[in-house]
């Protein structure tokens, strides 16, 4: 180990951690334990049987798990409630009132992958804006970092750079595109850091939907500076922006539940905390001597490049010996959701694969206790849909086999009085009634959190807050068996060895049609409506105790549509429902962001609205742009040349729509081939051919 | 052109259309640069001027490559897009996710760490909440 992490060993948080955690478990495993004894008593034989011994083994996981989620906001509405934690580490210190040291220079960097560009660019601005207001942007530097392989995408982010540089006349904006996208965003960020890292202290990691304001962005570097035992400081972005029906319940949730869960986060993690990727900022040196990631020995899924990294480089950072922060309590730090539900499900499929690999790093010699937890954690976010599931098939099994099985009074030993297989109904919904507190009781401190805080005036008042609370319990009650059931086909795949794919992911609001809706959920609605048919004809009576769940997944289809609809989402805000602070009152970065966007979809030059490809051949001013970036013309073999010809050529006969990505992309990288397309587009004298490439033929403009 | 040329058909014999078509493009090549209306139009006409002198055949390619130089001559170069390398390592250290190195280091080290701080905790309870 080194010589940090000797001298940070002993903090003063770490004997508190200990304390707080053994508080945390032993709040989790006396209820936990206290249930499965009830459990079991509730079932028939007693848990008697190996199904329901399995039947109390899964409960007994189960509710572990949403045991962390309750106690987690417990605690978190405590810490909030008192408005005071000793180490709360964004608390204001005088120190942190200086202005920063030249030396304490900040990479933020943005990591995008074929995204919107317009909407990237808008929130660099408007980024770069805030922090210019602070007095303190020689401090900071940006770095687009792009893993785009759509041409287009990458032309248009050169021109975005291009302007955003002029409109702000700041040179220490810089944009670079990586032609092979080894190990994706980690990848990407280490690339930096190997280039150009030593220049700087500190770098900001930006998701391409990440913005972050000026005065939180100096007061991240100022806590860096002050406390040199913090190698990852990492905000609670408030999700924003989104208008469909899903993401701003998303949005609500994030708003409401969010303080309260981040700061119960923090009561137990203390400096072990998570890294969520993004909207963090991170110490570089110890975050390039201890924190690159290996590949994982064996194939893909669960071997290969770590996928969700951000995970394992906390662990690693804090196995160097630098602290792991949540400031929970630090503000002006957005993101935003996915807009569909489906969006969210490709997200999460991502996710899950990179998660179900941490499992394979939970011996790793040399990390903390506390990391080794949250990788099982971050696994179990997943895998407990598939303990929910398994708990599900389990009661449906047991109340199959005693509706048809014959029972046996009396077993091989004598016994003087036959055993009855008893069922209590009332005790049954006892359980379900301590269930449904561990689920809904967080959501009733939440308000009561905001009107103690005096905040329901940023929820749209204390009536309109409870009818969102009310209705958000209904909607997540209806995507959860939905939720459920893909996570388990998630984690039964990655199990399987099945590989997932890593796109860009969906930031527009776009909605659902009735033909994708039906395509991914169908399969689960049918499986509802049969299992709800069996269990129907053979125990009518638990048929009830399962139709919430199944029938939630029959009504997937037109949930994920209507929850898809920017229409119905903007029909819940003039009902005063979701409502956030950010909508109510958008902070001056947000109302910014809508003006920059307006701006720049309203702003046409001559060739703006061509694709990316057609602009790098024939826009003057962005072709000598990617020119530039491209450096001098190189020799080239004679195949290679006769093929760039070839297709060169073929582009002027057939258009830009004759050629495939990868031939855009090999044009784009040849400065001399696409500098002679150039000139032979511009040179086009038919009307139709010309048009192809956005110019008017010659002989209409003659 | 460097490296390669790409031929194509086109009418020598249009004096007249041929100067207004090359006009017309190189109009639009210069709106699309945005450069000041007065020095658009004065690269226009040298341009022209220097094709008609140089290459009266074929006015559109040869006002284009010269325009192509006047340019190279009046616009500055577009600025990198990174700054200087300062290259740094950053290697991965291989992982040992050895199972018996994890129960006969790890988890002994773990449990005397922390019960120490456990017990040195006990002893500051009041600070267990915050």
């Amino acid at each position: 180990m080194s010589g940090m992490r000797k001298a940070f060993k002993h903090q003063p948080w770490n004997q508190v951690a200990a304390l707080r955690r053994s508080l945390f478990l032993v709040l989790i495993l006396i209820p936990t334990f206290i249930t499965s004894g009830y459990m079991a008593a509730i079932l028939p034989h007693k848990g008697g049987t190996l199904l329901e011994l399995a039947i109390v083994v899964v409960f007994a996981a189960l509710f572990a798990w949403i045991s962390i989620g309750f106690w987690t906001a417990m605690l978190g509405f405590y810490t909030l409630i008192r408005r005071f934690d000793r180490f709360a580490i964004a608390r204001p210190r005088p120190a942190d009132r200086k202005p920063l040291k030249p030396r304490a220079r900040t990479a933020i960097l943005i990591p995008i992958c074929n995204e919107d560009v317009a909407e990237v660019f808008a929130r660099i601005r408007v980024t770069y804006e805030s922090l210019k207001a602070t007095g303190e942007l020689e401090r900071f530097a940006f770095f687009i970092l792009s893993d785009s392989a759509n041409p287009d995408c990458w032309i248009e982010e050169e021109a975005a750079w291009a302007r955003l540089r002029e409109k702000t006349g700041y040179a220490d904006i810089h944009y670079r595109r990586r032609r092979n996208n080894i190990k994706r965003k980690s990848g990407n960020v280490a690339d930096f850091c190997r280039r150009w890292g030593r220049d700087f202290r500190y770098m900001v990691v930006f998701d391409a939907d990440s913005i972050m304001t000026g005065p939180t962005l100096v007061r991240m570097v100022q806590i860096m500076e002050r406390r040199r035992d913090v190698g990852i400081l990492q905000t609670a972005p408030a999700c924003v922006n989104r208008e469909t029906l899903l993401a701003r319940v998303q949005q609500f949730a994030n708003r409401l539940y969010g303080p309260m869960f981040a700061a119960g986060l923090h009561f137990w993690q203390l400096g072990d905390a998570q890294f969520w990727g993004h909207n963090a900022i991170i110490r570089i040196r110890p975050f390039m001597e201890h924190c690159a990631l290996p590949r994982l020995p064996g194939r893909p899924p669960l071997g290969g490049d770590i996928l969700s990294h951000d995970f394992v480089e906390a662990a690693l950072m804090r196995r160097a010996g630098y602290g792991v922060w949540l400031a929970f309590d630090l503000g002006g730090s957005y993101e935003e959701v996915p807009p569909t539900l489906l969006d969210e499900l490709k997200r999460d499929r991502r996710w899950c694969q990179g998660n179900m690999q941490h499992v394979r790093l939970l011996f790793t010699h040399g990390l903390f206790p506390a990391h080794r937890a949250l990788f099982l954690n971050g696994a179990m976010a997943y895998v407990s849909a598939l303990l929910w599931f398994l708990f599900l098939t389990l009661s449906t099994a047991e109340a199959l086999v005693e509706a048809l099985a014959t029972p046996t009074y009396f077993g091989p030993e004598k016994a003087l009085f036959p055993d009855w297989p008893v069922w209590h109904p009332q005790w049954a919904l006892t359980l379900l009634a301590s269930t449904a507190v561990i689920l809904f009781l967080p959501k009733l401190f939440a308000i009561a959190l905001v009107a103690i805080q005096q905040r329901a005036h940023e929820f749209g008042g204390l009536r309109r807050l409870a009818a969102s609370v009310l209705a958000e319990v209904v909607f997540s009650t209806l995507l959860a068996p939905v939720r459920m059931l893909f996570h388990s086909k998630f984690v039964f795949v990655t199990l399987l060895g099945g590989q997932i794919g890593w796109g860009s992911q969906n930031r527009s609001d776009a909605a659902t049609t009735w033909g994708d809706a039906w395509r991914f959920h169908g399969g689960g609605s049918l499986l509802a409506v049969l299992w709800g048919a069996v269990v129907y004809v053979v125990n009518p009576s638990f048929f009830w105790w399962l139709s919430p769940i199944l029938a939630a997944l029959v009504l997937a289809v037109p949930v994920s549509v209507f929850s898809s609809q920017v229409r119905a989402g903007r029909a819940a805000r003039r009902l005063g429902l979701f409502l956030t602070p950010e909508e109510i009152a958008p902070p001056p970065e947000l109302r910014a962001l809508r003006q920059q966007l307006a701006a720049s979809r309203r702003s046409g030059d001559l060739f703006s609205a061509c694709p990316g490809f057609v602009r790098a051949v024939v826009d003057p001013r962005v072709h000598r742009l990617h020119l530039a970036q491209l450096g001098a013309i190189r020799q080239l073999n004679p195949t290679l040349a006769q093929r760039r010809r070839e297709l060169a050529e073929r582009a002027l006969l057939e258009g830009p729509q004759g050629l495939a990505d990868r031939d855009k992309r090999e044009l784009l990288g040849d400065p001399g081939a696409l500098h002679a397309l150039h000139l032979a587009v511009w040179q086009l004298p038919d009307g139709e051919p010309a048009r192809r490439w956005g110019l008017p033929g010659l002989a209409d403009s003659a | 052109m460097p490296g390669m040329d790409i031929v194509i058909d086109r009418p020598t014999d249009t004096a007249g259309p041929a100067w207004a078509q090359a006009r017309a493009r190189l109009s639009l090549y210069l709106e699309a640069l945005e450069l000041p209306e007065a020095d658009a139009a004065r690269l226009l006409e040298l341009a022209l001027a220097r094709a008609r002198e140089e290459h009266p055949a074929a006015l559109l390619p040869a006002a284009l490559s010269a325009l192509q130089e006047l340019l190279a001559q009046r616009l500055e170069t577009p600025p990198p897009t990174m700054p200087r390398l300062r290259r740094g390592p950053m290697v991965p250290a291989p992982l040992d996710r050895s199972l018996l190195r994890f129960l006969l280091e790890d988890l002994p080290a773990w449990l005397a760490t922390s019960s120490l701080h456990l017990l040195s905790g006990l002893r500051r309870w009041p600070r267990l909440l915050g």
